[in-house]
């Protein structure tokens, strides 16, 4: 009966920490949510970050997951891991946005047509540093952003997910709805692709 | 094993976790093999470099914000919701003693009404006969002034 009734620990991921927290919002707790906030959003904003290349946008982006989660609350019902549905809704949004905002992962390698001439692409880089902080370190972490920013789509997430989230093989298929053979062939072709677009850098340092 | 073989077993070897006799082999090929170990090489420092793109922390005030935001996102009639449930209890809570006040009050109202027939029950058993006469001529009994003031009344025989 409704007023008897206890918590049932049978259904599935109760043993995640992070479901019963999100269990707990659905019961009323703003405290519960609040706790999945703080674990969350710090890795998620990172996620978001490395995906799309821009921090005002990974914390928009990030607000706007949150908002997804607090909304589907009264409807969610513990079908995978939670981390792996806050990911999988982490991708949606984003690529959403992307695509709605017209951003586009593009090589910078490429040129824009203007007045028909070829001019290159550049990224201004805001942040005004002193002469003596422009280093390797500093050439390396835009390479890599901008290596990252190249992928396909794809790659970029399974990248991201494996090398900074720690999300295994089986995870990281969960939460792009694709084979864990999938996941190794993406995995691979973003190695590959990786090793090239960082080519320069890793013989200049060698 | 060719290189073909070694190459597909390369990222399980950075990631450690290649099977000791496996390890074994993909360490003595690329022993012998240039091109392989410059490739291993690379791999490995592509892999390494990805770390170097550290991460970034969420600006102070990010909760209060998301409340922030999130009224204004939410409908009106959530937006109530929310706040009797702030000014409450949890959700589970105000809709059990919701519940309990309504089995309350239907209580209640049947106890009210079944003493009632049971007092009435009592009051007609306990009736005198001529309690009873007044009862059965009720309505005659209510109208007698009007009945009274009519003339020649008494000359009607029933």
């Amino acid at each position: 009966m409704f007023f008897f009734k206890s918590e049932d620990k049978t259904i599935p991921y109760f043993s995640d920490p992070d479901v019963r927290l999100m269990l707990e919002f659905q019961k009323g707790s703003k405290e519960a949510f609040e706790t999945l906030m703080r674990k969350n959003y710090p890795f998620l904003l990172n996620f978001i970050y490395r995906y799309t290349g821009d921090k005002a946008t990974a914390e928009d982006l990030t607000q706007e997951v949150f908002i997804r989660v607090y909304k589907s609350a009264s409807t969610y019902v513990p079908r995978a891991q939670f981390k792996t549905w806050l990911y999988k809704i982490a991708r949606n949004t984003s690529l959403n946005e992307l695509r709605r905002y017209k951003y586009r992962a593009v090589s910078l390698n490429t040129t824009i047509e203007i007045d028909g001439e070829q001019i290159p692409r550049q990224i201004e880089d805001k942040k005004i540093r002193r002469p003596d902080e422009i280093l390797i370190h500093s050439e390396t972490v835009q390479a890599v952003k901008r290596a990252i920013y190249a992928l396909p789509e794809r790659q970029r997430v399974v990248i991201i997910l494996r090398r900074y989230e720690g999300f295994s093989y089986q995870e990281i298929a969960r939460t792009m709805k694709i084979s864990e053979k999938a996941v190794k062939s993406l995995l691979s072709r973003a190695r590959e692709n990786l090793k090239n677009a960082l080519s320069c850098l890793i013989h200049g340092q060698k | 094993m060719n290189c073909k073989d070694i190459k597909q077993m390369f990222f399980v070897y950075i990631d450690g976790e290649l099977e000791a006799e496996k390890e074994r082999i993909v360490v003595d090929h690329i022993a012998s093999c240039e091109k392989c170990r410059v490739q291993l090489y690379e791999y490995k420092r592509s892999w390494e470099m990805l770390g170097t793109l550290e991460p970034i922390e969420p600006t102070p005030g990010y909760i209060s914000r998301f409340w922030t935001a999130l009224s204004y996102r939410l409908p009106w009639y959530e937006k109530i919701l929310e706040g009797i449930r702030n000014l409450f209890l949890p959700r589970r809570v105000v809709y059990r003693v919701a519940l309990a006040l309504i089995v309350l009050i239907a209580v209640y109202v049947s106890v009210d009404k079944y003493t009632n027939v049971l007092r009435t029950r009592t009051l007609l058993v306990n009736m005198s006969e001529e309690e009873w006469e007044v009862v059965e001529n009720y309505d005659l009994i209510a109208n007698l002034d009007l009945l009274e003031s009519l003339k020649g009344i008494e000359n009607i025989k029933l």
